[in-house]
């Protein structure tokens, strides 16, 4: 660990209270298992999730390790700006995708038993073609987010126990594996309401460790103020990057975004009804806007309290303030809280890829006449698989987390505009989805590659404006759903 | 586009055909507040100019908590006019499935 860091190591303290929390998640695995008898169980827990299930499930899976460590670190370098990264819309997370679509998908879930995003698209579409195409970009763009998710935990161990990189990675990536492998998504949404109170806690706490730092919120922002007068404007500090079209972008990309991502829209085949999803939106609007307003501004404190983090470490703020600031059995505690972080959205994912392998690749199109019972046992060992290829991925660390989080974001939200339009506009057809899907997704790696020509805003923003256009003028210009599609999803 | 008493008729490319005026009025509430954020000002998006509040906070910081918060309570005051109206009413195919569940 470099000496740098100034974080105390307490191995002996964190092994413990880390060891309890998995060994917690696991038991909770465990119990999620003796109920999961049934595909419908793995993928959506047949339907019958709450409010608190849903609502924190929801805000789990979509904040993850970048939120406890990639932003607050960003944050660090910029000052208030930097919040803008999903503090300003924080509550309208689950209330836009829930207003859009999300009370249809949860009613023709329900209906029709759909189990993946990949199936909605194939049932909705009537295409083998686009169910394809979906279930394959799920596997490539989540695999790699899954691993990013890793990066953290094999940070956070080895700064607080000196433990090897790749200990910490393998702890979060297999355990996450091994309580989705014994209880599906069942697993997963238990052990989601443990972590999301964690990380709102986490936050709470960190937020109150730096106010005790700086001697208040008022004396650390006259200090900053004093040092640092850009942190109180945009774009922020003079290097940072916040021009009006990314600020924008910040705004749309963690609420309306989110409805292509299969892991957050498959969510709402778990709702048990309407009364669930409205309850579940204000839970995991409440969790949301605290986590990020409490630990966004942290990364704001620690600017006055830990002064001179080189630009290499500044992920590592959260973990710094928490082992400043607060007593090494409660630091651990918090630890663990980012732990949780990037485990409940792990959960989520692995169960979403293996079921683009097992239900939409497998079942559906290679072997049509696969039994439930044989498809949820194949399930589980892609479970395992996939989750053994993300510990991997993890280990070899390939980029930053927020990197890849916005790589992966911009990847699956185009399949938002074939969401939204599929849900309400009876006249898109499968060529049209096909045709936008795939210019969306050309557009985006090329305004990734060259992002001048993107003007500011990231570049899923004019990606998908394309993928909408090429949508509507293609299914303008070919022939109309079949009747029978129109009577299944539009009659009622 | 005609109106029916408490409903307004959609166009006919678009689901649902026919919309409550009451959620209307909410879709208003909150589209205003999402958007709010998007036009340039002291109170949203500031270049290179400190606007600061109570605490030292900048201005913008202070208006999106502001917002979170009244997007929360808005969610909240639907859930209890959606309970009391009875719109979470589930349709038979829910029902059962619920039951079953």
């Amino acid at each position: 660990m470099p000496a740098e860091l100034q974080i105390r190591p307490i191995p002996g303290v964190f092994a413990i209270t880390v060891g309890a929390y998995v060994t917690l998640v696991v038991y909770l695995g465990y119990v999620s298992y003796k109920k999961t008898v049934s595909l419908s169980e793995f993928f959506v827990m047949g339907g019958t999730a709450g409010v608190i299930l849903g609502g924190l499930g929801y805000f789990a899976t979509q904040y993850s390790m970048s939120t406890f460590m990639g932003v607050p670190g960003t944050i660090y370098r910029v000052g208030w700006a930097g919040l803008a990264v999903s503090v300003p819309t924080a509550a309208f997370s689950l209330l836009v995708p829930g207003f859009l679509v999300g009370h249809r998908l949860l009613y023709l879930g329900h209906k029709y038993g759909f189990l993946t995003l990949s199936d909605y698209f194939g049932d909705r579409y009537k295409s083998d073609v686009l169910r394809s195409i979906s279930a394959v970009l799920t596997v490539i763009f989540l695999v790699p987010y899954m691993g990013a998710q890793t990066i953290g935990a094999g940070v956070i161990v080895n700064t607080f126990t000196g433990a090897p990189f790749w200990v910490g990675v393998a702890i979060m990536g297999l355990g996450a594996t091994l309580y989705c492998l014994l209880g599906g998504i069942r697993g997963a949404m238990y052990t989601n309401v443990l972590q999301g109170s964690l990380m709102v806690v986490t936050a709470v706490l960190t937020f109150a460790g730096g106010l005790r730092l700086t001697g208040g919120l008022s004396a650390a922002n006259a200090a900053l103020f004093k040092s640092n007068p850009g942190a109180f404007s945009m774009p922020g500090n003079p290097l940072a990057y916040m021009p009006w079209g990314f600020y924008v972008s910040q705004l749309v990309l963690w609420n309306f975004y989110t409805m292509g991502q299969p892991q957050l829209a498959t969510k709402f085949f778990l709702m048990k009804n309407d009364r669930a999803l409205v309850g579940a939106m204000i839970a995991a609007g409440l969790g949301m806007a605290l986590s990020t307003i409490f630990i966004y501004s942290s990364g704001v404190l620690a600017m006055v309290a830990i002064p001179g983090i080189p630009a290499k470490q500044i992920d590592w703020v959260v973990p710094m303030m928490v082992s400043k600031s607060l007593h090494p059995v409660l630091a651990s505690v918090l630890m663990s809280g980012l732990l949780a972080a990037g485990m409940s959205t792990i959960d989520s994912v692995v169960v979403v890829v293996a079921g683009a392998i097992s239900r939409d690749l497998y079942q559906k199109l290679i072997n049509r006449n696969a039994t439930d019972e044989s498809v949820l046992a194949l399930s589980r060992w892609a479970t395992l698989v996939v989750g053994v290829i993300a510990t991997i991925f993890g280990i070899m660390r390939p980029g930053t987390i927020f990197q890849i989080i916005l790589f992966t974001f911009g990847g699956l939200g185009i399949q938002a505009i074939l969401l939204l339009l599929g849900v309400r506009w009876a006249r898109a057809n499968a060529s049209g989805a096909v045709a936008g899907l795939i210019a969306g997704e050309i557009v985006l790696i090329w305004l990734t590659l060259n992002p001048k020509l993107a003007f500011g805003f990231h570049p899923v923003m004019p990606a998908s404006l394309v993928a909408f256009v090429v949508m509507v003028i293609a299914s303008l210009a070919t022939a109309p759903p079949p009747r029978e599609v129109i009577e299944r999803h539009f009659s009622t | 586009m005609s109106s029916e008493r408490g409903w307004i008729r959609m166009p006919d490319w678009f689901y649902p055909k026919r919309v409550r005026v009451k959620d209307v009025w909410w879709l208003l509430f909150f589209g205003i507040l999402y958007f709010v954020l998007w036009i340039p000002s002291p109170w949203t998006f500031t270049w290179k100019k400190a606007y600061l509040g109570p605490f030292g906070l900048p201005l913008f910081v202070i208006f999106w908590v502001l917002v979170n918060i009244l997007c929360i309570l808005g969610m909240i005051f639907y859930y209890a006019q959606a309970s009391r109206m009875g719109l979470f009413k589930e349709p038979p195919e829910l029902e059962a499935r619920t039951k079953e569940g």
